[in-house]
């Protein structure tokens, strides 16, 4: 019983901030629901792995990703964990102009943000939405502070690019 | 557009929700699979023979390795003739005749004491 409390808390408390990552770089509910389960699995056979943890939050952040990678790898035909570069990827679909502009520059900005290279995406949704500093953006994904921050710089260059045309067209 | 209005739209964009009904069944799968993890389970086969199973069965090459290895120490083992037993080797010699059990060195010793002494070559006295 106490596992299960102390899996509800954890679930309570990350589960959301993790379903949002996965989903934004796995793009699928199947497999975001597939890392998540993972992720509480192994939680539950070995409790004690968050002992010695700081910040448990880093540190689910830091195994879901790994996930992802390792599900990617396994299954690279899918494509949905995109790692090609920018240039090399198909031009986005621009949406049409809606009433709204504001609603008009979030539509592009998602689809530019999913066509973003991963490890760009990455970073941006832990920064973003995630309120991580680079340090421990850094510390989740087990690179040096300032390779996130000029991965970061790079992909507000890119979404800026694919804004750009929009912008110069609102009143 | 600068960095700092481009994350506010960033943060604007829609969040997708974690759906409610996944917190039962992740949490449920969780347990069940911990449970089955600590569970007792029966070894039939002592770990050590289970890694030489595997070697010996799922692999070919290191199955005839090592039969040919074993071949080999069997094969030597019937060729090299025994060492004669302490009572075979007692009846070469004369009961009655002395054995001098004496190392090197003390060889070496008496060579040079007899050459020392040339009067006593014929009554060696062992020092």
């Amino acid at each position: 019983m106490a596992l299960q409390d102390w899996l509800e808390g954890l679930y309570r408390d990350h589960a959301p901030a993790l379903f949002r990552f996965l989903i934004r770089l796995t793009g699928s509910e199947a497999d975001t629901k597939d890392i998540l389960q993972e992720i509480f699995t192994r939680l539950a056979k070995s409790p004690h792995v968050l002992d010695d943890v700081a910040t448990p939050r880093s540190y689910l952040f830091r195994m879901a990703h790994r996930l992802v990678i390792d599900r990617h790898r396994r299954d690279q035909t899918r494509q949905r964990y995109d790692t090609l570069a920018w240039q090399e990827r198909e031009p986005v679909s621009h949406p049409e102009p809606l009433a709204d502009d504001a609603l008009w520059i979030q539509n592009a900005l998602g689809s530019s943000l999913d066509a973003l290279p991963s490890e760009q995406k990455v970073v941006v949704v832990l920064k973003v939405w995630e309120n991580m500093t680079f340090a421990k953006i850094a510390e989740v994904l087990d690179i040096p502070a300032d390779t996130a921050a000029s991965r970061y710089r790079y992909a507000l260059d890119k979404l800026r690019e694919s804004l750009r045309h929009l912008y110069k067209d609102l009143p | 557009m600068n960095d700092e209005s481009l994350e506010q739209h960033l943060r604007k964009l829609p969040q997708p929700e974690l759906p409610a009904g996944w917190r039962t069944e992740i949490i449920a799968h969780a347990l069940r699979e911990a449970r089955e993890s600590t569970a007792p389970t029966r070894q039939v086969w002592p770990p050590f023979l289970m890694f030489l199973r595997q070697i010996v069965a799922r692999n070919p090459v290191t199955a005839s390795a090592l039969s040919t290895l074993w071949l080999l120490i069997f094969l030597f083992r019937v060729s090299t003739p025994v060492d004669p037993s302490e009572k075979e080797l007692l009846a070469h010699f004369d009961p009655n005749r002395p054995i001098y059990l004496v190392s090197l060195r003390e060889e070496i010793q008496l060579a040079e004491f007899l050459q020392d002494q040339p009067d006593q070559r014929h009554d060696p006295q062992i020092p």
